[in-house]
């Protein structure tokens, strides 16, 4: 509990997720759908809680967008169940559901105007012309699109289109929005000042929001929980934190953010809750932060550790104990606001390590081709079994 | 100037060219022997009409016979009632064919549509199948379907659902179904391009902010695929306008369709001048919904992507 709190439960009020006694607004059991051979989604289980902003995320064909379509309903689920507010929605139609989706192609029509386009869902529930004109002024106004009402969509650019869709999608205030890589067309900067957006209009609304991704750091920016999907499985769910800080396997590891991955041999633990692990490429040893779930001497086991985690000290230290290991620096990149070194170390294998420019610093004797130390910080470095 | 830098102004010129003499050769010349037809007098002789000209002859007998072209076939054709009647239930007949056309043909092609991507080409090919065997042969085989003691009748009084046969040979229904199964393919085939080509995903944004199957139809696809439905429509009505053998072998005798009154005129009376009045009516008759198609398709493209 108490690393729940250091990384992540602060920045929030609200974990309806954490609390056992909160009741989802969707239950999704044991899901599954199959396209012939290839099960796209395979035995999902998950709870999403009232105005949270979750993130799908995972590489592509991992079976995101055929999770969100069973959730829109044009997926029928083969197996398991998806509920709503506790309703099974499994005989209900698209068009009698209580979610709405945000299409990756936007899908607007093209014959009808931007307001027909955002009124188009408002028309079908039978609102009075003035109330429907009135609720698409105000959607304009929320996604600050003013002014191109009578605009037809082959007069938009990307970033309108987008901002049509998204309030199409909202128009009828549903419960769960589903966007389906709702940024993908976007250009970098556009793309980090809508997801800002994006997070702000899903606070007003209080909606939830189901986001699917592909790209890790938009996940990392946006969401409360994220999923990691891969090959139709969901392998794990968490807070942007868990998920960067407790991968639960080297894919999710790998999938988040970069890291260094080195195979261990789990030797034995320490007092203060450390493992000590065998590790060839670490000569001097090798110790780490304990996870949850037994680990018996002898287990191989996967460390990883990010690169902001380790150290780079200029020259070869002769005290070089666990923890610590000899290299070459083999390539700097500078970033601006990182530093990252490829630093080769004696058995050939390539590590990470990044170093914040903080200017006070000025590190010296870190050119390239200089011998180097580098010393991983034991309680960053993370044990996966999996 | 060299060679090298005319030569692609010429080679452009050969391209516009050749479309034009094409329909110089096979539209405007027919068009103005027609035309020139419609407006002489008939004549028991070879060929049978006056005045024929001749070129050759001398220019006073080229003025001669100018000033014998004469608007009376226009005239008959607009005064006898035959004439107006026949070019009234043609248009209706083939009006109504073609809505029955519209109305089996946008299913058809929104099936075809939703077949796995690899049956496409195999339910086309059965829409296509029937041109495989003579048009006349086709609609003959109606005959033996729908006549008194035809297949329809015969299931019908097996079943115990009439005692006497009903009439279908001979009657405007038989020429709208005649028409209608004549002219399927050419209702589905654009029907199904305008269709298929149309994004699913926009169909699902519908549903999905609820529209109910029909409504999504009406709301989205017929308006995006209408340029499809007007091409099916154009092509299956201007061919029904004038169609022969269908009224002939499956309309009454007192049935008059423009086209087989048409056929009479010329063949039968051999007044080739008349025949010929007919013609030009039925093309004034055609033009304007193909020029209101013309106009749509512009307008259409001036607003597309
Ligand atoms: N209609 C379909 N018919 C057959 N297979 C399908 C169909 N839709 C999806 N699949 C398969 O299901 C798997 C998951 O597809 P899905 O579209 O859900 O992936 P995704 O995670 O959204 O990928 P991406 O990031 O590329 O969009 C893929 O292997 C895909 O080929
Ligand atoms: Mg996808």
């Amino acid at each position: 509990m108490d690393s729940e709190r250091q990384f992540g439960a602060d920045r929030r009020p609200l974990a309806p997720w954490a609390d056992p006694a909160a009741r989802p607004l969707i239950s999704i059991r044991n899901a599954e759908r199959r396209f012939g051979a290839v099960t796209a989604v395979d035995g999902v289980s998950l709870d999403l809680f009232s105005g949270e902003m979750f993130c799908l995320l995972g590489p592509s064909g991992c079976g995101k967008t055929t999770l969100l379509r069973m959730l829109a309903g044009f997926e029928p689920v083969d197996a398991g169940s998806i509920l709503l507010d506790g309703v099974d929605q499994g005989g209900l139609a698209p068009h009698q559901r209580q979610t709405n989706m945000m299409f990756q192609s936007y899908a607007l029509f093209p014959h009808l105007t931007v307001a027909a386009n955002i009124g188009f869902g408002l028309k079908q529930q039978g609102l009075a012309r003035a109330v429907i004109r009135a609720r698409v002024a105000e959607l304009m106004a929320l996604v600050q699109i003013d002014g191109l009402a009578e605009r037809k969509p082959h007069q938009l650019s990307g970033g309108q289109k987008q901002r049509v869709a998204l309030a199409r999608a909202l128009a009828r205030q549903p419960k769960v929005l589903l966007l389906d890589e709702p940024m993908a067309a976007l250009d970098a900067r556009i793309r980090a000042e809508t997801q800002r957006e994006l997070k702000q209009i899903q606070h007003r609304t209080g909606a939830t929001f189901v986001v699917v991704t592909h790209d890790q750091s938009e996940a990392m920016a946006m969401a409360d929980r994220i999923g990691v999907m891969q090959g139709g499985r969901l392998v794990q769910v968490g807070t942007p934190a868990d998920i960067y800080e407790r991968p639960v396997s080297r894919a999710v590891a790998r999938f988040v953010g970069n890291i260094n991955l080195f195979e261990a041999v789990v030797q034995g633990e320490t007092a203060d809750g450390l493992v000590v692990l065998a590790c060839p490429a670490i000569p001097g040893g090798l110790s780490a932060a304990r996870p949850f779930g037994q680990l018996a001497p002898g287990q191989p086991v996967a460390v990883a550790v990010r690169p902001e985690r380790m150290e780079v000290l200029p020259g070869r230290l002769a005290q070089a104990g666990p923890n610590m290991v000899h290299g070459v620096i083999g390539a700097i990149s500078y970033l601006g606001e990182l530093t990252v070194y490829s630093v080769a170390l004696a058995g050939g294998l390539p590590l990470s390590a990044s170093a914040v420019n903080d200017g006070r610093r000025a590190v010296q004797g870190l050119g390239l081709n200089a011998e180097v130390t580098v010393r991983i910080d034991p309680g960053s470095a993370m044990v996966l079994t999996a | 100037m060299t060679r090298a830098a005319r030569s692609p102004g010429w080679s452009r010129a050969w391209i516009a060219a050749v479309p034009a003499l094409w329909l110089a050769a096979l539209f405007l010349a027919p068009f103005a022997i027609v035309a020139k037809l419609s407006l002489s007098s008939p004549a028991t002789a070879q060929p049978p009409y006056t005045p024929v000209f001749d070129l050759f002859a001398g220019l006073e007998r080229l003025t001669a016979d100018l000033s014998a072209l004469t608007l009376a076939n226009f005239t008959t054709v607009f005064t006898d009632v035959l004439y107006v009647d026949a070019l009234l239930s043609s248009l209706r007949l083939a009006g109504v064919a073609t809505l029955v056309l519209l109305l089996i043909g946008y299913p058809a092609a929104m099936a075809l549509s939703r077949l796995p991507e690899r049956w496409k080409p195999f339910g086309l090919a059965l829409v296509i199948l029937p041109f495989w065997t003579s048009f006349l042969i086709r609609i003959y085989a109606w005959i033996g379907i729908l006549r008194p003691e035809g297949y329809v009748n015969g299931v019908l009084r097996w079943l115990g659902l009439i005692d006497e046969p009903i009439l279908f040979l001979n009657t405007d229904f038989a020429i709208v179904l005649g028409l209608v199964y004549a002219y399927l393919p050419f209702m589905v085939l654009p029907l199904f391009a305008a269709v298929d080509r149309l994004d699913p995903s926009l169909a699902e944004a519908a549903a999905d902010l609820g529209c109910p199957p029909w409504k999504t139809f009406w709301l989205v696809t017929l308006p995006l695929s209408l340029p499809g439905a007007a091409a099916g429509a154009l092509l299956v009505f201007i061919p029904s306008l004038g169609e022969i053998i269908v009224p002939d072998l499956l309309g009454g005798s007192d049935t008059l369709m423009i086209g087989r009154t048409l056929w009479s005129e010329f063949f039968s009376n051999r007044d080739w001048p008349l025949a010929s009045a007919l013609a030009i009516l039925l093309l004034m008759v055609l033009l304007p919904p193909i020029i209101l198609w013309r106009r749509l398709e512009a307008r259409r493209w001036s607003t597309a992507p």
